[in-house]
């Protein structure tokens, strides 16, 4: 692959990312079915009602790892990636490359939680979790981030002049 | 860097790039535009119109949780509320489905549905749990946007209602929507709501389901279904549940008993009444004044005819002026000629006493109202009644009185029983002329012939334990008795002429002094512990033949006068031996067993024949001794451990055993005074050998252990064992008294237990 294919498909990924990270925030990631009660349930609606139930630390939590940091993963992807052949901040770029990249695999650990609740929490009548498209959504985000690190090649922060 | 020093050294020929291409990645940007589009736009396409709708109140409804219900459907979801600009109105925004944008038309009704807290809804439980809905019912109007919520729950909530009528009635206690309508077990429609009329009066709403306004007609009844009725009674115990729903939520029966009737419209009012007694009751009702209204319970006091349910007091009033209460009674359908002129009808109330009870079943199954017809061809709508603390007016028959020293227990009521049947009831407890407590007793006409001049009373304790060894009776009488205990009576031996009307009997303590019907003996002993009157029994063989009817001491010793049963005439011969039995408890264990169970009693053995006696001179005796009496012999040891009690084993069959353990008269060695019963005596010797039995004994042997072990008892008490050597002449047999040497183990050719 050259570098060139790769830093189209790291571009592609990132404004693939981009588009999904609409739909994964607006729409409901799961329902939960409790006694009868059917409860769509989007990422940030989540968030909201973990802080109305006081429980704020756990919703920073949630609000932090799902929605801030892909979305901050999205925003320092673009930027390594508009930068690309150009001189300045080169040694930044590296080290924030580096730190998406190794983020990137914590970042699945949403979609590992909702698979796991959707799997478990089956309670017959009582109570049902379900996965909704929202999760796909929110799941091919972070696909395309992690591809688009992996795509893009340190070594290729440090080329200079038209790609 | 090192990149870049690389790139810097390398001199490689630039080579123009062969133009700008494409790369395939960027196709997913495209299609994740497309399908996050394609399901916008299908999450658009499923919305219908956005509504609102006007209420006064808006309770439990959510923005974004509540949805709007549609014969069952989710139709639509609450997305927003807000009040108007007066705080007047709340303002419910509905989004409806794409399906059911149909509902946003004029003339369609909205209203919030508040779970009721039962289990009679069609959908209780969903809205149980989900809190308030929105319903909806079809207009059929232009298209609207804006609609004024219903404040009230519509009657029919679907399109097609059935019949729906109203029931008053002077309380509708826990009825409410939800109740389920009855019609011979089916359930055919429900109450869908109760209010107020203008006149204050509580009018229940019901609705009877399309597929049943048929079997309503101008004549059905309405009445309240108890939701469980328990029916108690001497022998008998119903309960009666109406199901699961109608005990939590109460339901309603109709039927119309046969009786046809014109066709009935939607609107249409009827009675509820509180009972099925009052709904089939054809007459006008019949009122009775009484004296009092003690216990009169509208609705639930019975009118009976001979112990039949034939009517229900409906209501009770008082009139102050003459002071007399007013009991309004519905006869049942079909016992209308009860209310003939002259009727007769009588309060009947238990009385409770310290001594008894009587009119028990009024105690169980409620006061009620006895009747008597009078002339049926004159019907009656007034009666004035009486009072009983039983139906005393009914009892007829033989007239006796029974006289006894005191009477305990049995007060008026109480059942006469003859070989467990009643046969009559006693009507009276006094005292006779000579102050002895005297009961009058009433043997109905049936059983009158049944009684005879010879026939023996007595009274029926509630219970009765007789135990033994082995054996544990335990007797309850009927329950009646058992309430108010009784009196019993029998012929014993052949009857005799038939008893009048005024006969005069006594009354025994229990059946076995009624028994005892021969002249009585008596008995002395040295003293009388143990002894009681009325319970301590004279046995001959163990089986009981008399009872001790009196004690008392007499010149230094106790007279005790007894009655033996007919047929035990044996034991009044001059010579039998009677003997007061004692359990004795000692170490050695326990003999007389039965005694401790079933009390002290005299043991008889009839003397030789000859002329008959009636006073006797009784022995007592502990338990082990009356046995001890047998052929005694001494075994003299050096030292042992067998302990008196011990058994004496013949080839391992017990034949006797130790008495006593003593010592010999100069304290040389131990004696056991062994008792051999009698019939085993002449298996002593001369050259009989006495060992130890008794105890675990073991000898180890080149080839392994041998244990030798006799029964429990020997274990426990050790044992002595005999045995004679054979021998071609027999020894010469021994005297009582004989002094036997005790060895430690068998003789050498001594067979060995197994």
């Amino acid at each position: 692959m050259t570098d060139s294919a790769r830093l189209q498909w790291a571009q592609a990924m990132v404004v693939t990312g981009i588009v999904l990270y609409i739909p994964a925030n607006v729409l409901p990631v799961m329902t939960m079915t409790v006694v009868g009660t059917v409860e769509p349930l989007t990422v940030l609606g989540g968030v909201e009602e973990l802080y109305h139930d006081g429980r704020w630390p756990l919703a920073a939590v949630v609000f932090l790892a799902s929605i801030v940091v892909p979305f901050l993963k999205l925003v320092s992807l673009s930027w390594i990636l508009f930068m690309h052949g150009k001189p300045q901040w080169q040694r930044q770029r590296g080290s924030l490359r580096r730190i998406v990249h190794s983020i990137g695999s914590w970042s699945m650990v949403d979609v590992f939680l909702l698979a796991i609740l959707a799997a478990v929490g089956q309670l017959g009548a009582l109570a049902g979790v379900k996965a909704e498209p929202g999760g796909f959504f929110f799941a091919g985000v972070l696909v395309c981030s992690l591809l688009a690190a992996e795509f893009y090649n340190p070594r290729m922060i440090w080329q200079t002049g038209p790609a | 860097m090192s990149e870049s020093n690389n790139e810097k050294t390398d001199h490689g020929e630039v080579v123009a790039r062969p133009g700008f291409r494409i790369s395939w990645a960027w196709l997913f940007p495209i299609l994740a535009a497309l399908a996050a589009g394609w399901l916008f736009w299908s999450e658009w396409k499923s919305q219908g119109p956005e509504i609102q709708i006007e209420f006064a109140a808006a309770p439990g409804i959510e923005p974004g949780k509540t949805n709007l219900v549609y014969r069952g459907v989710v139709a639509g979801t609450v997305q927003g509320i807000h009040l108007d600009d007066q705080l007047k109105k709340v303002v419910v925004s509905v989004r409806l489905k794409a399906f059911a944008g149909e509902l946003a038309r004029e003339g369609t009704l909205f209203w919030i549905d508040q779970p009721v807290i039962g289990l009679g809804r069609t959908s209780g439980i969903e809205s149980l749990i989900q809190g308030n809905s929105l319903n909806a019912r079809m207009g059929s109007g232009p298209p609207a946007r804006h609609f004024t919520g219903s404040e009230v729950v519509p009657l029919s909530q679907i399109d097609e209602p059935g019949l729906i009528l109203k029931l008053k009635s002077a309380n509708v206690p826990f009825l409410d929507r939800g109740s389920p309508i009855y019609h011979k077990g089916v359930m055919i429609g429900a109450v869908r709501g109760k209010e107020l009329t203008p006149s204050h009066e509580p009018v229940l709403n019901i609705m009877i389901e399309k597929p049943f306004v048929g079997l309503v007609n101008s004549n059905s009844r309405f009445w309240l279904l108890p939701a469980a009725s328990a029916k108690l009674g001497s022998g008998m115990m119903q309960i009666d549940l109406a199901g699961l729903k109608a005990l939590l939520l109460g339901a309603i029966t109709m039927d119309s008993f046969g009786r046809l009737g014109g066709p009935v419209k939607v609107g249409d009012t009827f009675d509820l009444c509180a009972n099925e007694f009052a709904a089939r009751a054809d007459s006008p009702p019949v009122r009775v004044t009484f004296d009092d209204a003690l216990g009169l319970r509208p609705g639930i006091t019975e009118l009976r005819f001979r112990g039949l349910p034939v009517g229900l007091v409906e209501s009770v009033s008082a009139d102050v002026l003459t002071g007399t209460v007013e009991a309004t009674i519905r006869l049942a359908a079909g016992y209308e000629s009860l209310r003939g002129e002259g009727a007769t009808f009588t309060l009947v109330r238990p009385r409770v006493s310290l001594e008894g009870i009587s009119g028990i079943e009024t105690l169980i199954a409620g006061i009620y109202i006895d009747c008597a017809p009078g002339d049926a061809s004159h019907p009656a709508d007034r009666f004035v009644g009486s009072t009983a603390t039983d139906a005393e007016a009914r009892d007829q028959g033989l007239t006796v009185t029974l006289h006894a020293k005191e009477i305990p227990m049995i007060d008026a009521g109480a059942p006469v029983l003859l070989r467990g049947i009643i046969v009559g009831k006693v009507k009276e407890k006094a005292f006779d002329k000579n102050s002895e407590p005297t009961l009058t007793l009433v043997i109905r006409q049936e059983f009158a012939r049944t009684l005879t001049t010879n026939a023996k009373f007595w009274r029926v304790p509630a219970t009765s334990v007789e135990a033994g060894p082995g054996v544990l009776n335990i007797e309850v009488s009927a329950l009646q008795a058992l309430w108010k205990g009784g009196v019993a009576f029998d012929v014993f031996g052949a009857p005799g002429e038939p008893a009048k009307d005024g006969a005069r009997f006594e009354l025994f303590d229990n059946e076995r002094t009624a028994r005892a019907g021969s002249p009585p003996i008596r008995i002395d002993f040295p003293n009388g512990q143990g002894l009681l009157a009325g319970q301590t029994q004279l046995r001959y063989l163990g089986v009981p033949v008399g009872l001790v009817e009196d004690v008392k001491p007499a010149d230094g010793n106790v007279l005790v006068t007894a009655r033996l049963n007919s047929g035990y005439d044996s034991l009044r011969r001059k010579g039998s031996t009677f003997t007061l039995v004692r359990p004795s408890i000692s170490l050695q264990g326990v003999s007389g067993l039965e005694t401790l169970v079933s009390g002290d009693y005299i043991d008889c053995v009839p003397g030789p024949r000859g002329p008959l006696a009636d006073r006797f001179h009784g022995r007592s005796l502990q338990g082990s001794e009356s046995e001890g009496s047998g052929f005694q012999v001494v075994v003299q040891a050096a030292s042992t451990s067998v302990e008196a009690g011990a058994p004496v084993l013949y080839r391992g069959v017990q034949v006797g055993k130790v008495v006593r353990k003593t010592l010999a008269p100069h304290g040389r060695s131990a004696d056991l005074i062994a008792s051999i019963s009698p019939s085993h005596a002449a298996l002593l010797r001369r050259n009989t050998k006495f060992w130890e039995a008794g105890g675990v004994r073991a000898s180890l042997g080149f080839l392994g252990i041998k244990v030798r072990t006799g029964s429990i008892q020997s274990l426990a008490l050790g044992g002595i064992e005999f045995g004679t050597p054979e021998s071609k002449a027999p020894s010469q047999p021994v005297r009582p008294g004989h002094v036997f040497q005790l060895s430690d183990s068998p003789p050498k050719d001594w067979p060995a237990p197994k």
